[in-house]
């Protein structure tokens, strides 16, 4: 039942500290014809995830104030109502063991930093293929 | 190899211009609100930096650093992504060099400012 509800929704969680990153972000999402729910920090987005565990996968930047986006990630696999929500994660790292611990970890898919709309376009695709045949 | 300052263009308009694919008929010029975005939010990232910098926070210094960096890189604004790198990664001399790579950023964005604000008046005309 949840798992229907989670595949029916098009909310997607957006959380960057960024405002120009984050306003990039939700308007891709917008025109990929998803409804973006924005906060601005990974403690923002962990008091969310606390209570809402409706979104068909989540975007966080992978260096936020109060929280990182990996570890805000490490919490929602180990709840089970939010493991199963894929998550992209935005980076302008290029330390390779830094991103095999981050999909060690449990992020989907990266999108690095700077990024272009059809960029965005295909990472945020294969991460919501990824939800579908999970 | 690292970019200089003489290979590097200040703003590559063309990666700004990418963001026109992002435009939705009706709401205001996307570029323009980007711009508008990058023009308030250098200056508060500088703060942050220049008083991380005095007071020897390098972890908020290098984190104001990332994201000038990140928003610099995406908007094609190239020479202060690059700047911005060197000050997110510096390790040696920082006392010294930091508060250099700073002015660095401030002198390179009164270029930017130009650029950016004719880019904003041709698109508002």
């Amino acid at each position: 039942m949840l798992t229907e509800a989670r595949t029916q929704t098009r909310r997607i969680l957006v959380a960057d500290d960024d405002p120009i990153i984050r306003h990039l972000v939700t308007r891709f999402v917008q025109l990929e014809g998803y409804q973006p729910v924005v906060v601005n920090d990974g403690g923002a987005a962990y008091r969310l995830l606390k209570t809402d565990a409706n979104f068909r996968g989540a975007i966080f930047d992978m260096m936020m104030p109060h929280l990182e986006g990996i570890e805000v990630m490490r919490f929602m696999r180990s709840e089970k109502r939010l493991m199963r929500i894929p998550v992209m994660m935005i980076t302008s790292e290029t330390d390779l063991k830094l991103m095999a611990n981050s999909f060690a970890a449990g992020v989907t898919i990266f999108l690095p930093k700077p990024f272009t709309t059809d960029q965005f376009q295909s990472t945020f695709r294969l991460l919501l293929n990824h939800h579908q045949e999970n | 190899m690292s970019l200089t300052a003489t290979e590097t263009p200040a703003v590559d308009l063309a990666i700004l211009a990418i963001y026109d694919d992002a435009q939705i008929e009706g709401e205001p010029d996307f570029v323009v609100e980007l711009i508008d975005l990058y023009l308030n939010e250098v200056p508060r990232l500088f703060d942050t930096i220049r008083k991380a910098v005095f007071n020897k926070d390098r972890s908020t210094a290098k984190r104001a650093a990332h994201s000038l960096r990140g928003s610099s890189g995406n908007l094609g604004v190239l020479q202060m992504a690059t700047i911005a790198g060197e000050l997110e990664h510096l390790e040696n001399d920082y006392s010294t060099v930091a508060p250099e790579l700073l002015r660095s950023l401030e002198n390179e964005f009164e270029r930017v400012k130009e650029i950016l604000n004719a880019e904003r008046q041709r698109r508002s005309a």
